[in-house]
């Protein structure tokens, strides 16, 4: 079966075909919903994230350079709603031990694996600058082109980020563990 | 301390992104360093964790929930966002239609940090109301019979800029609704303000169904109470507005009706009447001519005011009787609606029990029965609705069958049968059988 490219689906989309938009929502709300997931760390608002991104990204579709990876648009708009919420619960600031454990709600806690969460716990002690490029390096596998895209930055402050970004995680792992995460 | 450079290079080195030479430089220095060494098994270590971190799955309803809302939304080529233009109207930006997206979205249409929106309410009243109204973006110029003015101009995301010319109106049914307090009053409140930054919401005022609600008193008086506005910053109404099912629902006189109630108002401040609304099978049942009528009724209006009756909307069983024609034609009837009234009937709505045997069949074609409906009207019956073991009878399935039996249900329309539910004997073998 042919799988269809998502610039032809943005164009059938543009052309009025709804249900085109329909498999872009399938092909990558997973994606959005864990980029919003893991900058947020709420699964429910998570979701509402997602679903803002993408009705957003309809509403601006005439807008999109098809020559660009629509998947990358969408992860910009994932990552701006993601960021504004955060700005929004003024946990930018502050994003202390109280945020951690105000976060890690057990009731509204997505299920993972121990391991999963000690990351996650972990990755929600970075900054917001931080954590958005570890997630979209290692939950995306985005290179550092894309990333730079995403967040409209050069290649060079993406590595520097996404570096500092790991000495930081490593260390916060570290303290949390008592050792080494090897 | 490792030197920020080398620090890189075992970055690069993990992430495959290394010159031969760079691997090079890199090695002969891990050789050299130990405590290199430990850190570069250290960053690799932490590196393979988070590739195995596993992705989350979404929750179930996403796709069709934003399915639906894209269903409901105007196409992006033939219908710009109201939302959107609005906020470029008033926004003071230099950037360009394409940078729209390259920059952190706005956290809200009428506040926020970079302090673009400061609206004057009217402004935002006249102009929501023309769009509302399906005139803006306007076909045409011709046959204008009036204008606004006062939008500021500003350049971002379009380049065509509102203006007294293109906001223009074309029947005096728009007029009306300009001239409106009510309509002005709620654009005006901050709870509208805060609703319509929702995506879903906003999907939903871009519906034909939605305008054409707008144009009912009954409609725009529920819209200026303060429950129905505290409401609309709840996620389960919106998600309610996002369904077609609501939408089409909003068309019929009997629920705009019903949103005028103050009681229907009031229980829509209750979280289980709007976690009810955001159910599939409660829009369904929005959705029957018998349900929307049922809810125009006082004493269904008075049952969504009681906390036992809204707990059980919360209910699945609960719901999913609403979907099924049976109830819906029960609820229509004044004895079944006159039952709903009482606190027996409703306390026996909350339990498991009484929910069950709402879900079966034989209990709903019962309902459906005059002798039951009167049945159930009956002080006794109701009370005996109360008892844990009359409850329990209702959860067997020989207790059901009986109640499509013609015979047990003419019983039932019988005083001395139903005081005999109410019975110490009764009470005394429901206890015995516990």
């Amino acid at each position: 079966m042919n799988v269809k490219a998502d610039s032809d689906l943005v164009k059938d989309c543009i052309s009025g075909n709804k249900q085109s938009f329909e498999i872009l929502i399938e092909r990558y709300k997973k994606q959005v919903f864990n980029v919003a997931l893991r900058i947020i760390n709420n699964y429910d608002d998570a979701g509402e994230i997602t679903q803002t991104t993408f009705i957003k990204a309809f509403e601006k579709l005439h807008t999109f350079d098809r020559t660009r990876k629509f998947f990358s648009w969408l992860y910009r708009i994932a990552t701006n709603e993601s960021i504004n919420y955060l700005k929004s619960r003024k946990n930018i600031e502050s994003l202390d031990e109280n945020l951690v454990s105000s976060e890690h709600n057990p009731e509204q806690h997505f299920a993972e694996s121990e391991q999963d969460e000690s990351i996650q716990q972990a990755i929600m002690r970075l900054n917001p600058e931080h954590r958005v490029v570890i997630v979209l390096c290692h939950f995306n596998n985005l290179s550092y082109k894309e990333i730079g895209t995403i967040l409209d930055l050069p290649t060079r402050t993406v590595k520097s980020r996404l570096f500092s970004a790991r000495r930081n995680l490593r260390e916060i792992l570290t303290q949390e563990q008592g050792h080494d995460p090897r | 301390m490792i030197p920020d450079k080398y620090f890189e290079l075992m970055n690069k080195e993990i992430d495959g992104t290394s010159t031969k030479a760079e691997s090079a430089r890199l090695k002969k220095y891990l050789q050299q360093h130990s405590e290199a060494r430990q850190m570069q098994k250290s960053l690799q270590s932490l590196t393979q964790r988070l590739h195995q971190v596993q992705l989350v799955e979404p929750p179930g309803y996403l796709q069709k929930t934003i399915a639906n809302m894209v269903s409901g939304a105007p196409s992006p080529t033939t219908h710009r966002s109201f939302w959107n233009d609005l906020i470029a109207q008033f926004t003071p930006s230099t950037s360009t239609h394409k940078e729209a997206y390259m920059e952190q979205t706005p956290q809200g249409f009428f506040s926020g940090k970079r302090g673009i929106l400061v609206l004057s309410g009217a402004v935002v009243a006249v102009i929501a109301i023309v769009y509302l109204a399906g005139l803006y973006p306007p076909a045409s110029t011709e046959n204008a019979v009036g204008t606004i003015g006062g939008a500021q101009k500003a350049n971002k995301y379009y380049s065509e800029q509102l203006s007294e010319k293109d906001v223009v109106l074309t029947n005096t049914q728009i007029q009306e609704l300009l001239q409106n307090d009510q309509v002005q009053k709620l654009l005006k409140t901050t709870e509208f303000r805060k609703a319509v930054e929702n995506e879903a919401f906003r999907a939903a005022f871009n519906s034909d169904a939605f305008r054409a609600a707008m144009n009912s008193d009954a409609f725009r008086a529920a819209l200026n109470s303060d429950a129905f506005r505290a409401a609309f910053n709840s996620d389960a109404l919106r998600a309610a507005m996002s369904s077609d099912a609501f939408r089409a629902a909003l068309n019929s006189d009997a629920l705009r009706a019903a949103m005028s109630s103050d009681a229907f108002r009031a229980a829509l401040n209750s979280d289980a009447l709007r976690a009810a609304m955001s159910s599939d099978a409660f829009r369904a049942a929005l959705n029957s001519d018998a349900f929307r009528a049922a809810l125009n009724s006082d004493a269904l209006k008075a049952a969504m005011s009681n906390d036992a009756f809204r707990a059980a909307m919360n209910n699945d069983a609960f719901r999913a009787a609403f979907n099924d024609a049976a109830f819906r034609v029960a609820l229509t009837s004044d004895a079944f609606r006159a039952a709903l009234s009482s606190d027996a009937f409703r306390a026996a709505m909350n339990s498991d029990a009484f929910r069950a045997a709402m879900n079966s069949d034989a209990f709903r074609a019962a309902m459906n029965s005059d002798a039951f409906r009167a049945a159930m009207n009956s002080d006794a019956f109701r009370a005996a609705m109360s008892l844990d073991a009359f409850r329990a009878a209702m959860n067997s399935d020989a207790f059901r069958a009986a109640l499509n039996n013609d015979a047990f249900r003419a019983a039932l329309s019988n005083d001395a049968f139903r005081a005999a539910f109410d019975s110490e004997a009764l009470r005394a073998a429901g206890k015995a059988s516990d």
